[in-house]
């Protein structure tokens, strides 16, 4: 599915994430935890991306033998998010001012996060 | 709003969070908390039994609650969390910063803070 980001906005693409966990029958849990990954991962793209130029968001979501395949393609300025580290998740939590968890979470829930850019479009594969 | 519900409202105040708390709810949850604990001097159970899920932006909120609490010299606690959440709350280092209370009900936890 494409979405345009200045139609739609992150509630249309989490809806399409939970309309396939329903229709595919995806587990709680697992579901659950592909919502969070995608839901950290389109927020960047509806917030950071946009900001910066980006038009359009591509999802597609895959399931078979247990595990979920999410694969997104935005256009916009290169943005690797697997070598991305946001500089706030240094500071101890107490001194935090912002939050910085998104990408952190993305790490630690998915099993695999691939990025490739081609041409003008950032493409991402994460495995769940 | 079905997301935020007091179950208490003094000595201490509990809060409890219901369905999901991420980017969609969270400024709307915050500025019903910022509400909630303008009211407050007392120490803070946040109930997240009901919670099914909670993303970086739900994070944010916890985070300003505990700062809230702490500028009062009170503390915050979390009872209740479960799976993903509970998860998510460990990965990110929550427990080291907010005591997780492990009592059985909630009330045994409160009679435990004395």
């Amino acid at each position: 599915m494409r979405l345009d980001l200045c139609q739609h906005g992150l509630e249309d693409a989490l809806e399409l994430v939970d309309s396939f966990t329903r229709e595919r029958g995806v587990s709680e849990d697992l579901g659950l935890r592909l919502r969070l990954v995608f839901e950290e991962l389109a927020s960047n793209v509806f917030v950071h991306s946009k900001r910066a130029g980006a038009t359009f968001l591509k999802v597609c979501l895959d399931y078979r033998d247990g595990k979920v395949a999410i694969k997104m393609a935005y256009d916009g300025p290169p943005f690797d998010p697997t070598n991305f580290r946001d500089k706030r998740m240094d500071q101890p939590l107490e001194k935090r001012e912002g939050g910085g968890w998104g990408l952190f979470l993305v790490k630690q829930f998915a099993q695999n996060l691939k990025y490739e850019r081609k041409g003008e479009v950032n493409n991402l594969i994460v495995e769940i | 709003m079905e997301s935020v519900e007091i179950k208490r409202k003094a000595d201490p105040l509990i809060v409890a969070f219901v369905g999901k708390l991420d980017s969609l709810n969270a400024q709307e949850v915050y500025s019903r908390m910022e509400e909630i604990l303008a009211n407050s001097q007392d120490d803070l159970i946040l109930d997240l039994s009901q919670l099914d899920y909670i993303s970086s932006a739900g994070l944010q909120v916890l985070l300003m609650c505990t700062k809230n609490r702490q500028a009062l010299g009170k503390k915050t606690s979390i009872y209740g969390a479960k799976g993903v959440v509970d998860e998510v709350l460990t990965v990110a280092g929550f427990y080291s910063f907010i005591e997780k209370l492990n009592g059985t009900t909630l009330e045994k936890n409160i009679e435990n803070l004395g």
